[in-house]
């Protein structure tokens, strides 16, 4: 089974992906801090990870430096807060994001998204 | 005959130290009830308070951040680089090198890859000598502005930025603060609301620092420093910042905003004449005069204030450094009420003369003299085995466990509305500084004001001949220079 | 003068003070200088015995009659019959009646101080002293005639003397009484805030730990209502059936309807496309727009918004006439959420719910309602924001013009020009200046002459744009006019990017320090840059 980690602050959000992931039979993680966040990366071995932009205590962008320095290979989904700066996305992308997904998204869509991602 | 008169004067003063701590409670409870109105309301405004559109909106006003710094080398370049990625659009950032003696300009040189240009230095506020104005030739640096300038104190480098700002709102901040990345655009929101008074200026909460654990400008872990003195400046900043500024800002009467992190609107600090150098209390002389001249020019103004937490600073838990903190707070008490003394118990001036100003000067400036007295008059009843001892030292006993009863309010103000210390053992340790703290620290903070007072009739620090006749209108500081010092 | 009127306060203060003390300190004097004497006789006739004073009853009589049977005897010459010593004035009045009756003679009362005989007067300056020192306490001898006999409570009727001067301090004290006022009213306090920290702090908690709760049981049943059946599936179940998926014994609590609609909302903010259909749905048939519709009734103004906010977030479009009473309400959250939802959800493409707004506008207004505007343009009619008559709406509205980019309103705010206000012109002028419309050029250059500093650098900045050469003649004359500084450098910038050579022949050269620092500054590469 496949791991998938979600670092989002709005419980909400984190448990309705999670949800919706758990249906495709990923095993998944949700924690709502940067901190715990670069903890998890470093324990949970995720094959997978969906982050928030703004999260306390990191940014998103933080957190791709960082799965990128522990395991290169690992994809990344950026989700992005309703008014996020372009230049934040454009940076997203030349550090190694795999997907930028903007707010308010699809849950369905973004399911496509890991499935792809994942199988890649 | 004498005896007589010497017993009404005993009597008299007894009846005045009465009358004078009742008051102090009176005023206390006063307080604590209109701040917690107003937390209330502060609370349920914030729930419907969209801060992300203000970062990009074109409505919102921009902001030019100054932070005078000496002796900084240590972390002046990591503090301006926090400066710059502060959470907002339209924003620059001016750190004002106030005649370092250290390799600070060299360090902000080097890392920012600036340059001395020409800049056209304008000096409406009068100034000690700009030596070079620098920017950079990177361009993701072009929201920094460094300008290096001879030492004249704290105010005169907060002139010099505030003369090579441009934006509409100037944040004057102390540069080793650490500032959350949305503290700007909750600092701009009470600028932005107000629809028919001018806001002049914006207050916000300075947080103890000390042990707690901070990763890339942000605070992540809260925890109180290990020190007493340490703990007491925690219980005291809630003390005056949840309790006391806050109900100060429903009677809009503050009278003070740190000059650790206060917002203001930069044309009427233009109008007014910037800071004042040559007090010890530029911070609170400056909101004054603004205030002041506001109301003479009959202008409905409002001075804003912020209880978010947004804003943590180092405090001092060395004895000596904050002796001398407490002493220049005091002498810049004295010097702002004696150089506004034209406003005090003036109702022209309405809620700033007749309730701010007098609380000022009954309390928070007189309180360490009357205290004093107070514990020299009971120390004498006793000795001399009079009656009244009694009353004096049940009143001792009875204003300790008000005390105590405020600060633990304080304690509940921040459980309420922030709960950021989570640390039940903390938490503990702080009743435990409530209760010891009237004896071992307050003594002291007594005295430090006394010194305050002491220094301030010898003269030290401030201006004299202008200090003692005041200013006769609040604009007339801009005829003050600073050559004349 | 203020100084007097502080002084002057300050001594009334401390005058008052005084008088109060010197007429309670002379009260007391007064008493011993005034004594009021009291005549003997009164007291000797209520038949109370006075310390070390004695009776002697005395009569002569002329026959040889033997008076023994009145308590009388003989002494030794003559016909003289005297009595014991009586320790009590009537005592002794009593015999000396017995006897003028049966033997119609006077006799004598002869008063013995300390078996010495005394006269009236003296007997009387004796009794005062006794009175004066109160080792002869009057009332209490009084009160005492009402009780003779219970001896015991006689005793604790009369004062001890330690005791009645301590009650007397105590109760003429002033700062005692303040000290006791104080203190009662500080217990009372204290009593109230903590009273009332604890109920919040409970009520607090045990809120906090009810919403978590509910949330947790929120969550499951509708991300199944969102994932596991279609809009179609949604549609056709009635209340109950969606109830059903729900903690019904729940449902009619309010604090959960509450907590079902934040994270319907939330959802909503951040879900697209048919997921924001299901929840609106899933809102309607759980009759929760019900629930907000009776919020609009509440005292509070924090829950009339909050209602307000949830009619914006899921559309109650019937709504539209409730809200539209709050628009103008005094109470700036409900006020702006008010005109924010109504843009939102009714169909009022003059905008006339912006048009009519009494209130000033605020930025943060003016900052919700063009997120709302900016993504229905093509609707909207912003020209109509032009004619209201708040001033701050006509602004708001040229700014929305040139956020917008409706270049087809140019011409008309270019006709409005001449009777704007300062403000409005700014705006004119800034929305001239984005959208390079020369026409505007020529008014410009009557701005220059104004006092508003934002304005003169508005038209510079608009000259600067889109002047010519020619437009330099202007300029020169404003720079050798104005002794503001901002203004200076933004003319000589104008002029420096209109015709550069002009510039340098009458710059370069200059003797005027300012206009040097200018040139510099504006030729400074890294400077120019930012």
């Amino acid at each position: 089974m496949k791991n998938v980690l979600i670092i989002e602050d709005d419980k909400l959000i984190s448990s309705l992906v999670r949800f919706r992931l758990n249906k495709d039979g990923y095993n998944v993680t949700t924690v709502e801090d940067g901190l715990k966040g670069m903890d998890a990366i470093d324990n949970s071995n995720p094959d997978l990870i969906i982050t928030d932009v703004m999260i306390p205590f990191k940014n998103g962008i933080e957190i791709i430096n960082y799965s990128k320095k522990v395991n290169p290979n690992v994809p990344i989904i950026v989700l992005s807060s309703l008014g996020e700066e372009e230049s934040t996305v454009m940076e997203a992308f030349n550090l190694g994001a795999s997907d930028f997904v903007p707010k308010p998204f699809n849950p369905n869509e973004l399911a496509i998204r890991v499935q792809r991602l994942i199988n890649n | 005959m004498y005896s007589l008169l010497f017993d009404i004067i005993i009597e008299v003063l007894g009846i005045l130290f009465l009358l004078y701590s009742f008051f102090i409670i009176l005023s206390y409870l006063i307080i604590t009830v209109l701040s917690a109105l107003e937390m209330r309301d502060h609370l349920r405004k914030n729930k419907f308070a969209d801060y992300l559109d203000v970062v990009t909106s074109p409505v919102s006003p921009s902001i030019s951040i100054i932070a005078p710094a000496y002796n900084e080398g240590l972390n002046i370049v990591q503090n301006a680089k926090s400066l710059m990625t502060l959470h907002y659009s339209k924003f620059e950032v001016i750190i004002v090198n106030d005649g370092s003696k250290d390799d600070s300009v060299e360090k902000m040189i080097e890392s920012f890859d600036l340059v001395k240009t020409d800049f056209a230095y304008n000096p409406s506020i009068d100034t000690k000598a700009v030596r070079a104005i620098y920017k950079s030739r990177n361009r993701s640096f072009a929201k920094l502005t460094f300008v290096d300038k001879e030492n004249g104190g704290k105010a005169d480098a907060l002139n010099a930025g505030i003369n090579v700002s441009t934006m509409e709102i100037i944040a004057c901040i102390d540069v080793d603060c650490i500032l959350s990345s949305d503290s700007l655009t909750r600092m701009a929101r009470p600028f932005m609301e107000e629809t028919n008074r001018k806001v002049i200026a914006v207050g916000g909460v300075i947080g103890v620092a000390n042990n707690c654990e901070v990763k890339d400008g942000t605070v992540t872990d809260y925890r109180v420093p290990d020190t007493l003195l340490g703990k007491f400046q925690v219980i005291e900043y809630f003390r005056s910042f949840l309790m006391g500024r806050m109900a100060w800002t429903r009677l809009n009467g503050l009278m003070l905003i740190s000059g650790a992190f206060g917002f203001f609107n930069r044309e009427v600090v233009l109008k007014v004449g910037g800071y004042f150098p040559q007090t010890v209390g530029e911070d609170m002389e400056l909101i004054v005069r603004m205030r002041r001249y506001m109301e003479e020019e009959k202008k409905p103004y409002k001075v804003g204030f912020v209880p978010d937490p947004l804003c943590w600073t180092e405090v001092p838990e060395s004895e000596e450094i904050l002796s001398r903190q407490r002493n220049r707070w005091m002498r810049g008490t004295i010097e702002t009420l004696q150089l506004h003394k034209k406003i005090g118990y003036n109702p022209k001036y309405g809620v700033l003369g007749m309730i701010s100003y007098p609380f000022w000067s009954i309390y928070e400036k007189s309180a360490p003299i009357m205290e004093t007295i107070g514990v020299l008059y009971t120390l004498a009843m006793i000795i001399t085995g009079d009656f009244s001892a009694i009353y004096l030292v049940a009143l001792f006993v009875l204003i300790y466990f008000f005390s105590v009863l405020i600060s633990s309010f304080s304690i509940l103000y921040e459980q309420l509305a922030y709960n950021n210390y989570k640390n039940k053992k903390d938490l503990r340790s702080l009743l435990k500084v409530i209760l010891i703290e009237p004896f071992l620290i307050h003594p002291k903070v007594v005295w430090w004001g006394l010194k305050g007072h002491w220094d301030f009739l010898k003269g030290k620090g401030g201006w004299g001949v202008m200090i003692r006749t005041g200013f006769k209108k609040a604009v007339e500081k801009q005829d003050v220079s600073v050559s004349q010092n | 003068m203020y100084f007097k009127a502080k002084y002057c306060a300050k001594w009334v203060l401390v005058k008052s003070l005084l008088l109060f003390f010197m007429t309670s300190l002379s009260a007391q004097e007064d008493e011993i200088v005034e004594f009021n004497s009291i005549p003997i006789e009164e007291v000797m006739l209520k038949g109370r015995e006075l310390p070390g004073v004695r009776f002697l009853y005395t009569v002569t009589i002329p026959s040889q009659s033997d008076l023994s049977g009145y308590a009388l005897s003989k002494s030794g010459r003559g016909n003289i019959w005297t009595s014991d010593t009586l320790n009590f004035y009537l005592d002794a009045l009593a015999i000396k009646d017995t006897v003028q009756n049966t033997f119609e003679l006077e006799g004598e009362i002869q008063s013995l101080l300390f078996d010495e005989k005394i006269d009236r007067d003296g007997l009387q300056a004796y009794f005062d002293n006794l009175v004066r020192n109160e080792l002869y306490i009057l009332e209490a001898e009084e009160e005492a005639e009402e009780r003779i006999g219970e001896l015991v409570v006689l005793g604790n009727k009369i004062p001890f003397k330690p005791y009645y001067k301590l009650k007397i301090q105590v109760l003429t004290d002033i700062r005692m009484i303040i000290l006791i006022t104080f203190l009662s009213f500080f217990v009372l306090a204290a009593i109230i805030l903590v009273v009332v920290i604890f109920v919040i702090k409970t009520k607090k908690r045990n809120r906090d730990v009810l919403v978590r709760r509910f949330k947790d049981l929120c969550y499951e049943p509708l991300s199944n209502f969102l994932f596991e059946h279609s809009l179609e599936e949604i549609q056709q179940m009635d209340k109950y059936g969606i109830v059903e998926k729900l903690p019904k014994n729940l449902m009619h609590k309010p604090l959960f309807k509450d907590v079902m609609i934040q994270e319907i909302i939330s959802l909503n903010k951040n879900m697209k496309g048919e997921f924001k259909q299901k929840l609106k749905l899933i809102y309607r048939k759980l009759e929760l727009d019900k629930h907000t519709l009776q919020k609009l009734e509440a005292k509070r103004w924090d829950i009339i918004t909050t209602g307000i906010v949830e009619i914006n977030e899921m559309d109650v479009v019937e709504a539209e006439g409730k809200v539209m009473k709050f628009v103008n309400h005094q109470n700036f959250y409900i006020r702006s959420n008010a005109v924010a939802t109504l843009l939102n959800i009714s169909n009022d493409t003059d905008l006339n719910v912006l048009a009519d707004q009494e209130y000033p506008l605020s930025r943060w207004q003016q900052m919700i309602y063009y997120r709302i505007i900016r993504y229905t343009k093509d609707k909207r009619n912003i020209g109509h924001l032009l004619e209201s008559k708040n001033q701050s709406v006509r602004v708001f509205g040229i700014k929305l013009i040139r956020y917008l980019g409706l270049i087809d309103q140019l011409e008309k705010l270019l006709g409005m020009f001449e009777i704007a206000s300062e403000a409005e012109k700014i705006e004119m002028i800034r929305c001239f200046n984005l959208f390079g419309f020369i026409d505007s050029l020529e008014r410009v250059y009557a701005v220059l002459k104004s006092d508003n500093q934002t304005l003169v650098l508005e038209s510079i900045k608009l000259i600067e744009n889109l002047g010519e050469k020619i437009s330099t003649t202007a300029l020169f004359e404003f720079c050798k006019l104005t002794s503001d500084f901002e203004a200076k450098k933004a003319a000589m910038r104008a002029i420096y990017k209109l015709d550069p050579s002009i510039f340098e022949a009458y710059f370069s050269e200059s003797e005027d320090e300012v206009e040097n620092k200018i040139n510099l500054h504006l030729k400074d590469p890294v400077l120019a840059n930012v």
